[in-house]
């Protein structure tokens, strides 16, 4: 397993890059979509935990496993993890890995900032977490709604670390999101235009430029809970004539284009890996595109539909179930298209493709739940209870992580240089597949049956006892097959079959190469002539758009003469001095000056760094 | 701040395929995701600059005049910060380092004129606690202030870079200048919105 | 591999079977007192009447793309001879109908939304206002003729009925499902809901706080009685008048309830001492069918265990947190004591 590890780092390079501080001081998008990944796969597991024992506590009622505060904390802990430490960087993980090999270039833009990014997600999550040996985690939910949050009724510094691990969390994803916008904009290989892009890369570039105009929404808001509950700014102090809507909306204008953040990068996975595995191209590429673009236009839209109770008027709520309800159209565009890439082609049913049709079996029932959420009568029934966590959980889990698992089964082999087990892979589906049904199926009904979300126990009497056992043992069903999962990942590493190049027969450029990649990817930046160089390559008879009879083969370059950036150590300095002043301004703000002179000198030392061209082979 | 290679050998500028500098490309994105920060503090603002149940109203506190200054004042900022780029474009060091000198010394003093204001309400009985015109109105313009602080910063450090060689700053460099550049006339325009939102539309009421 | 060609249509269909027992259960209100799939008034009816509408397009819709979808896998799924397929880009024509079908289908699906928001908005001018106020993690209703009390809502069963919305401390959501539809109580503004009870529907009816509101958010339950015209006059004059004369313990618990500090926090009508507007009213408590904000029955084992321990039935209740009694050991209620309050209770009829 080492060695495969020390593979996927080490191609063709000297020595020096393995280690501990290789790894610490590395630029590699390669390496940094590894620690991205195995960061995210690991807080999966932990987010998986605390779902799993809220399940236990729920499996009977009047049970008494767990507390109600702890409850608290463990549901808001949950979400918390899952979005922002599991699902977000698990995409950070593929966009890092795979956005230069789709486009045809040898690293990302700023290499620098995008280690930065990975250690300010990483030094942010552990802030976060910290909050559990600290007097106790965030336990007001994830939407934190005002004025719960208030140092009134949440004294303590539970929401301070929310408000300041936010903080830094923010700050990660929109340096990655800056850099991956430049990256696909500026660096792809000639003849790449935009509509001959990836369709993957296509969705990174629409969730980068969602990062960039939603989190700035949430910042402020962050930065007027962390004002209120240092400073007393009354911004949510309805007696001062502030207004706890005012979070409502700031958290909303940022958390719904959160979620198509969430859902595209799968999105985009699942239409490479189906046109793939059907031997025929994605139906409707230009449609597929445009819809995921206008996805994320609306997607500014329907903030409000999160808010049908809480008493906006009739016309305001009206316009925002409209706005809802369109959203419909671009999403079933896609998914029309996805059914009739499959349609007349030869489907390989092995385990990418298992995910990736569980992914859209799975995500139609989310999307149907979400339509009746939007009709905001049934949503005065439906709001706040397991209904709505039936949808959240179809689409993000149903969707985002089946589709996140199958673009994990289906790239390990570019990144990694084996395959990944097909035995254990099947069963890993079918538990997941069965287990979330079993799981989140029935929180329909539940929920239909008035549930409320967020409670830590109910009664005897309430109708909802055999849904929810049924719904914990789906929670087992899932543990067990997450522990196939990683089985399966660490004997892969270990003895899986060879892979080399293109073991599925791909479409794309990152297939051309060797599995794993050179340091610097490409001997030659490839010339594009169409969306599927590969497969055009392959097959020229076959292809749409052919090169023109004079074009000119691109010439390998000597490997000694292609320069990488170096390796460095200010990325992971100026991540750690931002990460300490956000942890110190909990402990006193006036101590938070000695982060942000760690900071500083992070960034004049980064500045100066020398970068003139060092030799590495 | 100083170029580092990114990926492939180059003498020259770098190849990009929109034929704008990667760096350029990342300042304008990044500003644009400053427009939404500024955006969402302005419509805070504008939420509560009447709803205050008690405490100074913006009426009895700002004060147009002074403000009105110190705007020209950043706004000449950005003139010098033109001059600066202008010069260092065409080799000009000397004029190079006057007009970055310029700039740093005008935002400073914006920045002088916004301590003088907050003193001034703090006094007047309007702490960013007391009311939600307070709360709203000292994070917005603190912000700003902050940025124009980081701004000054930037600038002295291209001051004092260029005189790393007796050269100053080349013109083959000035997208180093150019990039502050963009910055400093962002951080402005988001000022004359703020003097409009807060100053100005709140006197007229 | 993937099974799919021994999934057989006939284990389909009693799978779906299976599934659809469940849905028919959730109608069954005496099992499930909070389903939201069984109206009793005109506000509850109109939105199972939108709720039916979209569930069934949405049958369809499901039905129709995952056929479509477990079809496509079936068919085409590799064999061992199979070359490249024909490479199709796409089809201008789907394009269009997919686009759109839908945008039509969810156009028809706005109509009867937009008319069920605008008739369950508006309170009616008629409507007998009941004052609520959200507490943690308790109800407060007060009367338009000034009569007071506390998680137990009696409404009358011939009238359409409003709420005037607030809170004392957090958000909290009013709801009572088989009633209508919830609304979110935000500090800083006073929102409304109504409904008009249907005919033959009186009796008990559940409800629980909605919004997340604290530790003890799943204690927060409330009931609302639909009671005939003449039980309700009945109640409310119940409401205002002093408590019987009661037994010797009874009386004792009279004494202690003020002696023990209880009257600082709770208002009982009748007693000028006992005025406390902190906690809820208990007015009438004899009466009520259940305690602990709807969470248990009113019963003497019950209400002594209340009285007894009650952060271990609502964790972080004001009362266990700050009430003398049971933050200072040297006061606590013993046995006997607490024996008389139950009488003293009990007997406030």
């Amino acid at each position: 397993m080492a060695s495969a590890v020390g593979a996927i780092g080490a191609a063709g390079a000297a020595p020096s890059e393995s280690g501990v501080w290789s790894w610490i001081t590395t630029v590699d998008h390669k390496r940094i979509g590894v620690l991205y990944g195995v960061s995210a796969i690991l807080f999966f597991l932990l987010g998986g935990s605390e779902a799993f024992l809220i399940r236990m506590q729920l499996a009977s009622a009047d049970a008494d496993l767990i507390s109600s505060g702890v409850f608290s904390q463990l549901f808001t802990m949950h979400a918390l993890t899952m979005v922002f430490l599991a699902i977000m960087p698990l995409g950070a993980a593929f966009f890092n890995f795979l956005i230069p090999l789709q486009i045809g270039a040898r690293d990302v833009a700023f290499p620098r900032l995008n280690a930065l990014s990975y250690w300010l997600f990483l030094f942010g999550a552990i802030l976060l977490n910290s909050s559990f040996v600290f007097g106790g985690a965030p336990d007001a939910g994830w939407f934190a709604y005002a004025n719960l949050t208030s140092s009134t009724y949440s004294p303590g510094d539970s929401m301070d670390f929310f408000t300041l691990g936010l903080l830094v969390l923010g700050i990660s994803s929109l340096a990655a999101a800056l850099n991956f916008v430049v990256t696909i904009l500026n660096m792809r290989a000639p003849g790449m235009t935009l509509m001959r892009m990836p369709v993957f890369t296509w969705m990174a570039l629409v969730v980068s430029f969602l990062l960039v105009f939603a989190l700035p929404i949430l910042t402020v808001g962050l930065i007027e809970l962390l004002f209120w509950r240092f400073f007393d700014m009354p911004f949510f102090s309805a007696e001062f004539g502030g207004d706890p809507l005012l979070w409502q909306h700031i958290f909303w204008l940022f958390g719904h284009p959160e979620v198509y953040i969430l859902i595209l990068p799968a999105m985009g996975i699942v239409s490479e890996i189906l046109p793939t595995f059907s031997k025929k191209p994605l139906f409707g590429y230009t449609a597929v595109v445009f819809a995921g673009v206008a996805i994320a236009f609306m997607g500014f839209a329907v903030w409000a539909h999160h808010m049908f109770t809480v008493g906006l008027g009739p016309v305001a709520i009206a316009a925002f179930s409209a706005s809802t309800m369109l959203i419909a159209v671009p999403t079933g565009i896609k998914i029309f298209n996805w059914i009739f890439t499959l349609w007349g082609g030869s489907l390989d049913l092995r385990t990418p493709m298992l995910f990736s049709l569980g992914f859209l079996s799975l995500f139609i029932i989310g999307g149907l739940s979400g339509i009746m959420h939007a009709a905001p009568p049934i949503d005065r029934q439906q709001q706040d209870t397991y209904f709505v966590v039936a949808h959240l959980h179809y689409v993000l889990f149903g969707g985002s992580i089946m589709g996140l698992m199958a673009g994990i089964y289906f790239w390990f082999p570019k990144l990694t240089g084996r395959m990944m087990g097909e035995g254990l892979g099947v069963v890993h589906f079918w538990m997941m597949f069965i287990g979330m049904n079993v799981t989140f199926g029935p929180m329909h009904l539940v929920g239909i049956m008035g549930m409320p979300r967020r409670i830590y126990t109910y009664s005897e009497g309430s109708g909802w006892e055999f849904l929810n056992q049924l719904e914990s043992l789906g929670a087992i069903i899932l543990a067990l097959g997450m522990i196939i999962f990683v089985v399966n990942i660490v004997r892969s590493l270990r003895n899986g079959e060879v892979a080399g190049n293109d073991p599925w027969d791909a479409r794309t450029l990152e297939w051309s190469i060797s599995s794993p990649p050179p340091v610097y990817n490409f001997d030659a930046i490839p010339a594009v002539y169409s969306k599927e160089p590969f497969w055009d390559q392959k097959h020229p008879e076959l292809a749409q758009d052919k090169p023109p009879a004079n074009a000119v083969a691109p010439v390998a370059e000597d490997p000694a003469t292609i320069h990488m950036p170096n390796p460095s150590y200010w990325p992971i300095i100026v991540a750690f001095g931002a990460a300490l002043m956000a942890g110190l301004v909990i402990v006193n703000p006036y101590l938070a000056v000695i982060g942000g002179a760690i900071t500083m000198l992070g960034v004049y030392g980064w500045i100066f760094e020398p970068a003139g061209p060092e030799e590495h082979h | 701040m100083a170029t580092h290679s990114t990926t492939a050998p180059h003498t020259g500028p770098l190849a990009t395929t929109t034929g704008v500098d990667h760096r350029k490309l990342l300042m304008w994105t990044f500003l644009a995701s400053e427009c939404l920060f500024f955006g969402s503090l302005i419509a805070t603002f504008l939420l509560f600059k009447d709803a205050s149940v008690s405490g100074p109203t913006p009426q009895e506190v700002l004060n147009i005049p002074v403000t009105s200054t110190s705007t020209f004042v950043l706004l000449t900022s950005s003139l010098s910060m033109v001059l600066a780029l202008a010069a260092i474009q065409r080799g000009d060091i000397v004029s190079g380092r006057v007009w970055i000198l310029a700039t740093a010394v005008l935002g400073a003093t914006f920045l002088g004129f916004q301590v003088f204001e907050f003193k001034e309400f703090i006094d007047e009985g309007l702490k960013p606690s007391t009311n939600v015109f307070g709360a709203s109105f000292f994070t917005l313009t603190g912000f700003h202030g902050a940025h124009v602080a980081v701004g000054v910063i930037w600038l002295m450090s291209l001051f004092i870079f260029s005189f790393k060689s007796k050269d100053g700053i080349p013109a083959s460099k000035s997208l180093d200048v150019e990039l502050c550049g963009l910055y400093w006339h962002f951080v402005d325009i988001v000022w004359v919105v703020i003097f409009t939102v807060v100053y100005l539309i709140s006197s007229l009421e | 591999m993937a099974n799919l060609k021994n999934i057989r249509p006939k284990a389909l269909l009693g799978l779906l079977a299976i599934a659809l027992l469940p849905i028919l259960a959730a109608c069954s209100s005496t099992d499930n007192p909070l389903t939201t799939i069984s109206p009793k008034s005109d506000v509850a009816d109109n939105i199972q009447w939108l709720y039916k509408i979209i569930f069934v397009i949405a049958t369809i819709v499901f039905i129709g793309v995952e056929t479509l979808l477990l079809y496509a896998v079936i068919k085409f799924r590799r064999r061992p001879n199979d070359g490249i397929p024909k490479q199709v880009h796409g089809n201008t024509a789907m394009e269009i109908t997919w686009t759109i079908i839908p945008a039509l289908i969810l156009i028809a699906i706005s109509v009867p939304t937009w008319m069920t928001i605008f008739a369950i908005d508006d309170v009616p001018d008629d409507a007998y206002m009941i004052e609520i106020v959200g507490h943690q993690w308790w109800w407060e209703a007060t009367y338009p003729d000034g009569q007071v009390t506390a998680n137990e809502i009696h409404v009358p069963s011939d009238r359409t009925i409003g709420f005037n919305l607030n809170t004392a401390d957090v958000l909290h959501s009013f709801w009572i499902p088989q009633l209508f539809g919830k609304q979110d109580i935000i500090p800083g503004r006073t929102n409304t809901l109504w409904f008009t009870p249907n005919p033959g529907t009186e009796g008990r009816y559940l409800g629980q706080c909605v919004e997340f509101c604290g530790i003890s958010h799943a204690n927060m339950r409330l009931e609302m009685i639909v009671d005939s015209p003449a039980d309700f006059a009945a109640w409310t004059s119940g409401l205002e008048s002093p408590a019987p004369a009661a037994t010797a313990l009874a009386a004792t618990g009279y004494d202690l309830f003020a002696s023990k500090g209880c009257v600082a926090c709770h208002s009982i009508s009748g007693r000028n001492d006992a005025v406390g507007i902190i906690g809820p009213n208990l007015s009438l408590f004899g009466s009520r069918l259940t305690l602990g904000s709807a969470t248990l029955d009113n019963n003497t084992v019950n209400l002594t265990a209340w009285l007894k321990d009650p952060e271990d039935i609502k964790p972080g209740n004001i009362m266990s947190k700050s009430a003398p009694i049971y933050t200072n050991p040297d006061l606590a209620l013993n046995d006997t004591e607490i024996d008389a309050l139950v009488a003293y209770l009990q007997s406030l009829k």
